[in-house]
């Protein structure tokens, strides 16, 4: 049986605005998804923001109730029998929000020790276990809000850890951390997948999708695009090439033209001071480029280079677009 | 005031009311800005019934004057909501007057606080059997006038300590209460403490209440007219005070960086 | 049940700490009681039956309900302002449990605060305040904290429902002090409006206290007093419990738990 099971989810936002008289307007966050994750799999979920990867974990971990469709997790529906699930799952959210502020990292964690019923006599133990799990042992006593950003997100991996889940959720864990904080944290979730538990980690961060995860799912505007091993995925651009071209003041008929050659699979930009950089998916290789200058008649083109299509560009290729 | 100030101006208040807006429906911030304001008036007047001190007239009037400080905490929370979503350092850091912007916030609630007191008036007069048929209304008018121009000078002063200790609300109850025990409107001046009779003169609704209950009470304009003279100074020195105020914390909460809030 | 009583306290527990390393909340609890106490003193203290425990036990129900009210219609939002809310929620314990819990912290506290706020008012104006029937009072004291704690209890998943609810909850606060009789008999309202007083609990909070410190409320009349409160508690926890349901599973539905 797997631990996670989509199928055919579709949940609608409706949102209202104006003033006086209020519009109403559905906002598709999924628009039907399905799929399924197995026992002790780390599952990615990758996709650009406004893609609905926090919708999705959101109603897995029975925050949200889908507007149609049907999933489950360890077997039980996240509708009907969300009283089973939420004691066997553990959740985190990015960002520094969702702790009480005003007392310390120790009071957070043993407060929803309570909540999770963990044992009373075990409640002192089980928390300095995690607050050295997470290196948190010596501020623990401190009030969070003198806490940065990195100590927040890692006392929310403690939290999510207390009552020793089965399925874990982790959305967008390092965003907002630095390079140290998020190669911690993504050692963690290493060791967490080697002690069996199930992980689905949702990012935007390719090179940890393709470190982590034994399967990714790429979802865009909605929908699954791809499913896959990381290598799977690869595959999807191994017969590619990437053309990087460096430029001065693209405009949007220069893209339309670039993307009206027939052997171009993909055009994506990427902004940087003064000048922008193109990237051309293409099979032809080195050969494109005298093609693809001549596309970009008058425009002032700078360094040139060709190399072989990574995860990423698999990635660009699916969703259209860089983050 | 040039082009731009008057802009400035106009558009301050109108995005400050715009900004409610979006918080709250227009109906119910009208029921919530009439509504509080009203029941407070009926139960001092209902304790100062039971007490019996004094006649009902002497609570309803005091009172009916004290709602104008409705608009003291709508300006209070305008300069708090500005830190609480971090909108501050766009303000702080934008060209514009600050005198215009400081000062603009505080206009359209001068009409709040007028209607407020009209509504008060209503309401005692029809509920609590209040007499104003000798009343002489154009003091009326006017103390309800002055009345809301001290209530935003006030919230203007609070306002700018807010930025202070970050509690504008907080501020603001505290405040009312002031208001509330030392201007007279519930308490006769004369039986407070001389320490707090010193306080009592520094407030700006004191004077206000004394002159509306003389005109209430049929007395001529010209006698109420130098205590609401007075209570207009009192007014002018919070607002200039707040606004020197405004001008200092600026200065320091960029040296300091706090202007950001949390 | 026994893991909702542990949610329960550990809610109090770690809302009494909040609010304690809270300067601005104690301050709260301490000043806004006080005031009222002061100024209604002024106004009470030429009648000649005066007696200061009168105003302390009615400027207390003020501050009291006031606690209530505003934690009460807030209790939910704010939650869900920090983001804390959606962690509450996907927790296997009860967020009524949770809600209640941090209800009765911030009565525990404020009742407190408000003991030391009279005991300072008390040693300024020189007055002696003086409760006649001590074991009596002690017992409508917990039942009128009950009572009216389980009225927030209510108001919590009320003040998430709509807007327009929200906007209503926060003008209540005077109404009830006029409606309780907190600080002048409801026989000086209109007749019209004594079935309204005689419906909330506040009201016999309010004469179960007052007739306890003065001594006039005893024997059976008590008991009955005694009963309402218990009743009114019992009837608002009940009819809490679906619309905590209601409400959750409508949040869950529009997917407001978060402010994202």
């Amino acid at each position: 049986m797997p631990a996670i099971t989509l199928d055919h989810v579709r949940r609608v936002f409706r949102t209202s605005t104006g003033v006086i008289r209020r519009k109403r307007k559905d906002v598709v966050a999924l628009e039907d998804l399905s799929l399924e994750v197995g026992e002790g799999e780390l599952f990615g979920l990758l996709g650009p923001n406004g893609a609905g990867k926090t919708t999705t974990v959101k109603i897995l971990t029975t925050l949200l109730i889908p507007t149609a469709g049907r999933a489950s997790v360890l077997g039980y529906d996240v509708v009907r029998d969300a009283r089973q699930i939420r004691p066997r799952v553990g959740f985190v959210f990015g960002g520094e929000r969702g702790l009480y502020y005003r007392v310390s990292g120790r009071d957070n964690l043993e407060y929803f020790a309570e909540l999770y019923a963990v044992e009373p006599r075990r409640i002192r133990v089980r928390v300095d276990e995690l607050l050295d799990l997470v290196g948190l042992r010596d501020r623990a006593n401190e009030r969070v809000e003198g806490y940065s950003r990195g100590m927040k997100q890692r006392l929310h991996l403690a939290r999510m850890l207390l009552h020793d889940p089965a399925v874990l959720f982790l959305d967008e864990p390092t965003i907002g951390l630095d390079p140290i904080g998020a190669r911690e944290l993504r050692e963690a979730v290493e060791r967490l997948h080697a002690a069996g538990k199930t992980i689905v980690l949702t990012t935007h961060y390719m090179f940890e999708a393709d470190a982590l995860c034994d399967r990714i799912g790429v979802i865009n505007e909605g929908k699954l695009v791809a499913l896959g091993t990381p290598e799977e995925l690869k595959r999807l651009v191994s017969d590619k090439s990437v053309v990087e071209l460096e430029v001065y003041g693209v405009g949007e008929e220069h893209l339309a033209r670039l993307r009206a050659l027939d052997f171009v699979d993909s055009v994506a930009v990427e902004r940087r001071e003064l000048r922008e950089l193109l990237r051309v998916q293409t099979a032809l290789g080195e050969r494109a480029v005298p093609r693809l200058m001549a596309s970009l008649e008058r425009l002032e083109v700078g360094r040139v280079s060709v190399r072989e299509a990574t995860l990423e560009d698999a990635y660009v290729r699916l969703v259209g677009k860089l983050e | 005031m040039t082009t731009a100030s008057l802009r400035l101006f106009f558009v301050g208040s109108v995005f400050a009311y715009r900004a409610l807006f979006n918080w709250l429906s227009p109906g119910g911030y009208i029921f919530q800005k009439m509504a509080f304001p009203l029941v407070q008036l009926a139960f001092f007047a209902l304790v100062g019934a039971f007490g019996g001190a004094r006649p009902l007239s002497f609570y309803l009037l005091g009172n009916a004057m004290i709602v104008t400080f409705q608009a003291m905490f709508s300006i209070a929370n305008a300069v708090a909501d500005e830190r609480w979503q971090g909108t501050l350092p766009y303000v702080v850091g934008s060209p514009a007057n600050r005198v215009v912007l400081f000062f603009g916030r505080g206009a359209v609630h001068v009409f709040d606080g007028i209607i407020d007191v009209v509504a008060a008036l209503g309401l005692a007069v029809l509920v609590f059997g209040l007499d104003l048929s000798h009343a002489t209304w154009p003091g009326i008018a006017l103390a309800a006038l002055v009345g809301s121009l001290g209530a935003c000078a006030f919230g203007l002063f609070i306002g700018a300590v807010a930025y202070l200790v970050l509690d504008a609300n907080f501020l603001a109850n505290l405040a009312l209460f002031a208001i509330v025990l030392l201007t007279g409107a519930n308490v006769p001046l004369e039986e407070l403490p001389s320490w707090a009779g010193t306080l009592s003169t520094l407030l700006p609704l004191t004077r206000t209440v004394a002159a509306s209950r003389g005109f209430a009470a049929g007395g001529e304009l010209a006698a109420g007219l130098p205590l609401l003279a007075g209570d207009v100074v009192v007014a002018a020195v919070w607002g200039l005070a707040g606004f020197a105020l405004f001008q200092t914390l600026e200065t320091q909460a960029r040296r300091r960086g706090t202007l950001e809030g949390f | 049940m026994r893991r909702e009583l542990r949610a329960f306290s550990a809610s109090t527990r770690l809302w009494l700490r909040y609010m304690a390393v809270d300067r601005f909340m104690l301050f709260c609890a301490f000043v806004q009681p006080f005031f009222i106490a002061v100024t209604v003193m002024y106004m009470l203290h030429h009648q000649p039956q005066f007696d200061p425990v009168y105003v302390v036990v009615g400027s207390a129900l003020t501050g009291i309900w006031s606690v209530v009210l505003f934690d009460g219609s807030w209790a939910i939002n704010s939650e869900r302002f920090q983001g804390t809310l959606e962690l509450l929620v996907g927790a296997p314990s009860s967020l009524y449990a949770v809600i209640a819990g941090k209800l009765a912290g911030g009565m525990a506290f404020s009742v407190t605060s408000m003991a030391l706020s009279y005991a300072v008012g008390a040693w300024l104006f020189g007055y002696s305040i003086v409760v006649r029937d001590v074991p009596a009072f002690a017992v409508a004291f917990v039942l009128a904290l009950i009572a009216i704690g389980a009225l927030g209890v209510l108001i919590a998943p009320l003040g998430i429902l709509a807007r327009s609810v929200r906007q209503f909850l926060t003008v209540l606060e005077h109404p009830i002090y006029i409606l309780g009789g907190f600080l002048f008999p409801v026989l000086l309202l209109p007749g019209w409006l004594l079935p309204i007083s005689y419906a909330l609990p506040p009201y016999w909070a309010a004469v179960a206290l007052h007739g306890t410190s003065s001594g006039e409320l005893s024997g059976v009349a008590f008991a009955e007093v005694c009963a309402v409160l218990l009743l009114s508690s019992l009837a608002c926890f009940v009819l809490a419990a679906p619309l905590f349901r209601l409400v959750l599973r409508r949040a869950r539905v529009e997917g407001t738990l978060s402010l994202t």
